[in-house]
């Protein structure tokens, strides 16, 4: 188990508009970031949100579905339309660590700067990485956070997302400064190393106390979550009508709950009929 | 302060260096082979070596990332002979720069041909590389794909270690894939950073990188599990915010990582025997990891850049140098610094000019990237 200090971010509201991310990021900092893009600066906004003072030697992870797609698709238009190598500044910013680096150099951050990614659980594993170093005390203090941005046009996104024709997308960056000590937390997270089957969270579902809340990744079958639910007393939390999808909107759940909730939260996300656990503990209720 | 139990149990690579024989050969040799590749800058056809995988089958498919995954991790486990059980408790950890070269083959589809007949609605993109594996080889659930640019695949070792200390894995699947890129070639070419003709870490003449390409897999485990006379002691990762595109040339950042490397390893600066280093050829690069590695050692240890004979791999470098390095100690020497010839004043540092005979010691290995991104660990080969 693990314990949030800060919690929070920015997610877009729901209806697939891509809003002036550049616009609100020169309000929320005053500033005007130089030679960075719309993935960049919507990963810059999200953090800027939880990591005001923040330590210097706090590890940055950050973790994404699909990572830094508009430019890739400037520089495919560039290599297939106009003929020409990339321009220096989109190749730069190709790499999806760029982001990361930007975040720090706002932040002033030296530690340990990663960007991770995976197919189907990206937040899950970040998640059991920042654990397991800091359990370790490899690290002290973790700034985690998790950005995807709605890319047009919007039908394509959904083919290589691989999610229906009626899903709606969304755009977020959702971060978490994480500890190993619970002293001034807000919250206690965990998270179930081991992926279950549907068999196995209905065996899990049934062992639920009726006073949490439980919550269901937007690639869940609505028929295994009736299945689910029925197998259990536990209410529904309801984060689905606040957003639209995107792969590390397991984040902007938890910030959700955390910001409204007290008690006890179970996240079973779900992809290609496996599953994964987050159980998050509020300490601190209210505190945002 | 304890040793460390994580064990480096071998792997495989697939470069330009061809077969474990042949790459031992030109190891020792100081030789290598590059290929030529073009491309239209401005009207203008330039041309640049290049380090391509040595492979007479190589498949026409642009996707060959698959099937070259599946070869070299299938010889890594054969080799080190982990069998079906195990690779339930076996983790995969994947490091590679062009994280989205999974999804650029069919965006780059789609545009030659119709989105709409081409693209089914399945998810493509990061983390499908690892998925793959994963279900080929029945890996255990834990994996994790890394793009830290030039430094993927050795933060990829890093963590890798970390998850065998803690406990949550009893093995750890490291794979690094670079594979040519139109884009990635061309940005670098359009930035001024390839060499036109050789590349020369340290040199005086050092006129920028040459790439290559490379799938290599690395096996680690911990004592307790699984022998060997490798060990990881320790690293160190961060992230240096000078410039976008690289380290601080005053050494500041390098000099910090390498020194908590040592510390974490529990090896004094005199202790190593040798370094693998960066060694890009870039002239800031290379000026940066001489400053650093003065600030960190009173005395330089031999020192070398494996890039001459691989070309800089990109995200790939991490286990793809860790593996030759392994390999030429096993087989007695490390190799020397191909292609330097004349030192560079302003350096006052010289690389190895000849194969240097040895058993075994302690060994820090570098890796600095685009995004600030600065890695150093050590390993030691233990003597019977």
């Amino acid at each position: 188990m693990i314990y949030i200090h800060r919690i929070g971010g920015y997610n877009a509201v729901l209806g697939e508009v891509r809003s002036d991310i550049k616009a609100a990021l020169k309000a929320a900092t005053g500033k005007v970031f130089r030679r960075t893009d719309r993935y960049i600066q919507l990963s810059m906004l999200g953090a800027h949100e939880v990591a005001e003072n923040i330590d210097a030697d706090t590890a940055l992870f950050m973790f994404s579905g699909e990572g830094n797609l508009s430019v890739f698709n400037r520089l495919r238009d560039q290599q297939y339309i106009d003929h020409q190598p990339p321009r220096p500044v989109d190749f730069i910013n190709s790499l999806s660590n760029t982001a990361g680096f930007y975040v720090a150099q706002y932040l002033n951050l030296k530690g340990k700067n990663l960007f991770l990614s995976h197919h189907g659980f990206p937040a899950q594993m970040a998640l059991i990485l920042a654990e397991n170093d800091l359990k370790l005390k490899k690290q002290k203090q973790i700034l985690l956070g998790g950005v995807d941005e709605l890319l047009e046009p919007v039908a394509y996104t959904k083919k290589f997302l691989g999610v229906c024709d009626d899903t709606v997308l969304g755009e977020g960056s959702n971060w978490l400064i994480l500890r190993a000590e619970e002293r001034g937390a807000l919250a206690s997270i965990e998270t179930l190393p081991e992926e279950l089957t549907r068999e196995a969270v209905l065996d899990f579902m049934a062992t639920l106390d009726p006073e949490i809340q439980v919550a269901f990744g937007m690639r869940t079958d609505p028929k295994d979550i009736t299945a689910f639910t029925q197998q259990s007393r536990c209410m529904r939390f309801d984060y689905e009508s606040s957003c639209g999808y995107y792969e590390t909107v397991p984040f902007y759940v938890l910030s959700r709950f955390v910001e409204r909730e007290k008690g006890q939260l179970v996240f079973i996300d779900c992809f290609e009929e496996r599953y994964r656990v987050m159980t998050l503990y509020i300490l601190t209720p209210g505190a945002i | 302060m304890m040793k460390s139990s994580i064990t480096i149990l071998g792997g495989e690579i697939l470069s330009s260096l061809g077969t474990k024989d042949e790459r031992l050969t030109h190891l020792q040799n100081g030789t290598y082979h590059t290929v030529v590749k073009s491309m239209i800058l401005n009207g203008d056809t330039l041309t640049f070596p290049y380090y391509a995988i040595d492979d007479k089958a190589r498949l026409a498919d642009p996707d060959h990332a698959l099937p070259y995954l599946e070869k070299v991790v299938a010889v890594a486990l054969e080799r080190v002979g982990l069998h079906q059980k195990e690779l339930s408790r076996c983790g995969l950890f994947l490091g590679c720069s062009s994280n989205d070269l999974s999804l650029s083959v069919p965006l780059g589809r789609n545009f030659d041909h119709s989105m709409e007949e081409t693209q089914s609605c399945q998810r493509v993109g990061n983390g499908v590389y690892a998925d793959f594996l994963r279900r080929t080889f029945g890996l255990g659930s834990l994996n994790f794909t890394y793009n830290t640019a030039c430094t993927s695949s050795a933060n990829a070792v890093m963590d890798a270690a970390s998850m065998l200390e803690g406990g949550m894995i009893d093995y750890a699947l490291v794979v690094g894939i670079e594979l040519f890129a139109p884009v990635t070639f061309e940005g670098f070419a359009s930035m001024q950073l390839l060499s036109p003709e050789a590349i020369r870490p340290f040199d005086k003449q050092r006129s920028g990188i040459v790439q290559g390409e490379a799938v290599s897999a690395v096996i680690l485990s911990r004592s307790d599990v699984k022998a060997s006379s490798w060990y990881y002691l320790g690293g160190m990762s961060n992230c240096e915010t000078h410039s976008v595109t690289g380290a601080s040339p005053d050494g500041v950042g390098i000099g910090e990582v390498i020194t908590t490397a040592l510390k974490s390893a529990g090896v004094k600066e005199d202790e190593i025997t040798a370094v693998k280093a960066h060694g890009t050829a870039s002239a800031l690069n290379d000026t940066a990891e001489i400053n650093g590695m003065k600030q960190a050692f009173k005395t330089l240890p031999p020192f070398f850049s494996l890039k001459p004979y691989i070309g800089h791999t990109l995200g790939g470098c991490g286990s793809a140098e860790l593996l030759l390095m392994m390999e030429s100690v096993d087989a007695g020497f490390v190799p020397s610094s191909a292609n330097f010839s004349e030192m560079d004043e302003a350096l006052d540092a010289m690389p190895l000019r000849q194969a240097l005979p040895l058993e075994g010691g302690n060994f820090l290995l570098n890796y600095f990237g685009f995004g600030g991104n600065n890695t150093s660990f050590v390993i030691e080969k233990r003597q019977s």
